[in-house]
């Protein structure tokens, strides 16, 4: 005969009900406790908690330093007070009230919702000396000023800026010049449309727009003689006058866009005039500058471009001291760069072909050049190198003193600190010379 | 059989169940809540009409890559002061940095023209929500339990809210 645990009468469903919702009870609880143990010896959630204390207690110890400060000055006041300062009297007389309204002062006042959405003016500084010498003949080792840049910005409205970079340099007859290297007014629509009105870098490439006159902001001791500025001896106008337009197409992919209007170069650097048209023109026709670049969301650091520039050029040039104008030339640059940047490591590639055509001939001349620039920090140390080449034919009918120049450059970057840097870089330069040129160069570059 | 001693036993086996789950049931509430509160919120005015982002789309908030709101407010970041848990958790699950190599990223951008400004330093919890009340274009990241009050908001990121387990940021 089948036999139950107990007898099951009509009473003792009643104890069956309530030994099942018992179970049930302790079933839950039990488990409730099982999940709150394993969350209790969550060691990270420890961890965090540790966090938290140790972020109070120093909060604590500043706050009493703070009070420590304040009891000292309000000494000083009264010490001031009873040295028979009458203005002080009064701050004398409302101690507390002034000590109570310090510190909301001191709480609000950096705060104040209204004075950070005024116009902030912010100068910022960079400048480098250095050291260079070389075994080409007739060069002499030099000590030498670096660029001493004044970089200042600020912020007109929510939506207007201003951005200036002025430099002062020597040149080689030892002469200080000034120079606006950037001047802009910067008009933000929106993510997809960005004004700026005024001088600029070019947005020829990656190296012209992430680089501007600040040693130290980049990696190296000097820029790759692709990208080197108009009074270098550089062959691309990286300087503009004009307005540039630049923006996000899509955040999904991170799609940019440039495009830019300007002056462009000028070709009557012969007859001693700058090389950036900052005023007039040399004609009418004006530079045009086009650009897409991805920056993906996912992959940050990585940035992917190419850009389209054209002029038609007026040069005029000193044939046996007298200026005489030669046929205009068409310029048109094709640009290309991958890059990837990361906090630690980073890898720059840039491909230019510029191609030169006299009106009226058939005859274009191509002018390739790139640079291929690799680094990783070790700690403070940065060690770098780069390959770079240039190649101007001898019929170019602007640069073609420029020629041939290509090799490598390996240096070292050491951060002193998060202001400043030493560089020491070795360069060896060859041409059409035979004669390879040694280069050896210093530099301690700084940011105030 | 006697009913009396079977029931009396019943209704003890309840009153002990009841004794214990009830405090067990408290404890798991406020386990709850201190993970929410752990949780690092991102806060926006209230006014803002974004209501979540995805992971991909805060960093681009904080790379400055995007620079405006949906409605063409500027954004405006406010980060707790350098070292705060908030701030290094924020930067480095969004963004994978430190704070040195944060600071080095907003240099360049300044420096590039890219950017007008820098994100905005606040070390003061209670001045974060003073100042995210009167900024429309304000984002600031805080742990939860400080984030409430004020004419502030929190978004969701990558449709989760804080106190969730596969919420990012804890």
């Amino acid at each position: 005969m089948w036999k139950t645990p107990f007898p099951v009468r009509p009473g003792n469903r009643f104890t069956v009900h309530l030994l099942s919702l018992f179970a049930f009870t302790a079933a839950f609880t039990f488990n409730l406790s099982g999940q709150q143990n394993e969350a209790a010896g969550n060691p990270e959630s420890t961890q965090a908690l540790r966090q938290r204390i140790e972020q109070l207690e120093a909060e604590v110890r500043s706050l009493r330093a703070l009070e420590t400060e304040v009891s000292g000055l309000k000494a000083q006041l009264q010490t001031l007070t009873a040295a028979g300062q009458p203005g002080l009297l009064v701050r004398e007389n409302n101690a507390a009230a002034t000590q109570e309204q310090a510190s909301a002062a001191q709480e609000s006042m950096p705060m104040h919702p209204e004075e950070l959405n005024m116009p902030r003016l912010q100068i910022r500084g960079f400048a480098d000396v250095g050291w260079s010498g070389s075994d080409q003949t007739g060069s002499t080792n030099s000590f030498a000023l670096g660029q001493y840049n004044l970089f200042i910005t600020s912020r007109l409205t929510d939506r207007a800026s201003f951005l200036a970079e002025t430099v002062l340099e020597a040149d080689s007859k030892n002469e200080f010049g000034i120079d606006p290297q950037r001047l802009l007014l910067i008009y933000t629509v929106n993510d997809a449309l960005n004004f700026s009105f005024g001088r600029y870098h070019t947005g020829i490439g990656f190296y012209n727009t992430a680089y501007h006159h600040s040693a130290f902001m980049q990696t190296t001791l000097g820029r790759p003689f692709l990208f080197q500025f108009e009074d270098g001896g550089g062959i691309l106008p990286i300087h503009n006058v004009g307005v540039s337009v630049t923006g996000v197409l899509s955040n999904a992919v991170g799609l940019h866009y440039l495009a830019e209007i300007g002056n462009g170069r000028s070709t009557r650097t012969a007859l001693g005039v700058s090389p950036v048209q900052n005023a007039v023109s040399e004609h009418n026709g004006k530079a045009f500058n086009l650009g897409l670049y991805f920056r993906p969301p996912i992959v940050t650091g990585l940035q992917l471009g190419a850009t389209g520039y054209h002029d038609h050029l007026t040069p005029v040039v000193l044939v046996g001291g007298v200026p005489t104008r030669i046929p205009n030339v068409s310029e048109d640059i094709i640009a290309a760069h991958i890059v990837y940047q990361s906090p630690r490591f980073e890898f720059l590639n840039e491909g230019v072909l510029m191609r030169h055509q006299s009106d009226g001939s058939p005859v274009v001349v191509n002018i390739p050049g790139f640079y291929s620039q690799i680094s990783n920090r070790w700690g403070r140390y940065r060690p770098y190198f780069r390959y770079e080449y240039l190649q101007v034919p001898v019929n170019d009918p602007l640069y073609a003193d420029v020629g041939l120049i290509h090799g490598p450059h390996a240096g070292l970057r050491f951060d002193l600190s998060e202001m400043s840097a030493f560089k020491v870089e070795y360069g060896r330069n060859l041409s059409r010379s035979p004669k390879a040129v040694n280069t050896l160069g210093m530099q301690f570059s700084f940011a105030f | 059989m006697k009913m009396m001693p079977t029931k009396r036993i019943c209704l003890l086996m309840i009153a002990a169940g009841c004794l214990f789950a009830v405090p067990l049931l408290a404890k798991a509430q406020a386990a709850a809540r201190a993970s929410e509160s752990d949780d690092i919120a991102v806060l926006v005015n209230a006014s803002n009409s974004t209501s979540h982002l995805s992971l991909l789309e805060l960093r681009a908030v904080l790379l400055g890559e995007r620079r405006y709101w949906k409605n063409h407010v500027p954004i405006t970041i406010v980060l707790r002061e350098p070292g705060s848990r908030e701030r290094q958790i924020i930067l480095a699950k969004v963004l994978g940095m430190d704070d040195a190599a944060f600071k080095a990223h907003w240099k360049k951008k300044l420096f590039r023209g890219e950017a007008s400004s820098e994100p905005i330093t606040i070390s003061s919890k209670s001045l974060i929500l003073q100042y995210l009340d009167t900024n429309p274009g304000a984002v600031t990241f805080l742990a939860g339990n400080n984030s409430r009050g004020g004419d502030v908001k929190v978004i969701a990121i990558d449709t989760r809210m804080p106190g969730l387990p596969s919420y990012p940021f804890r």
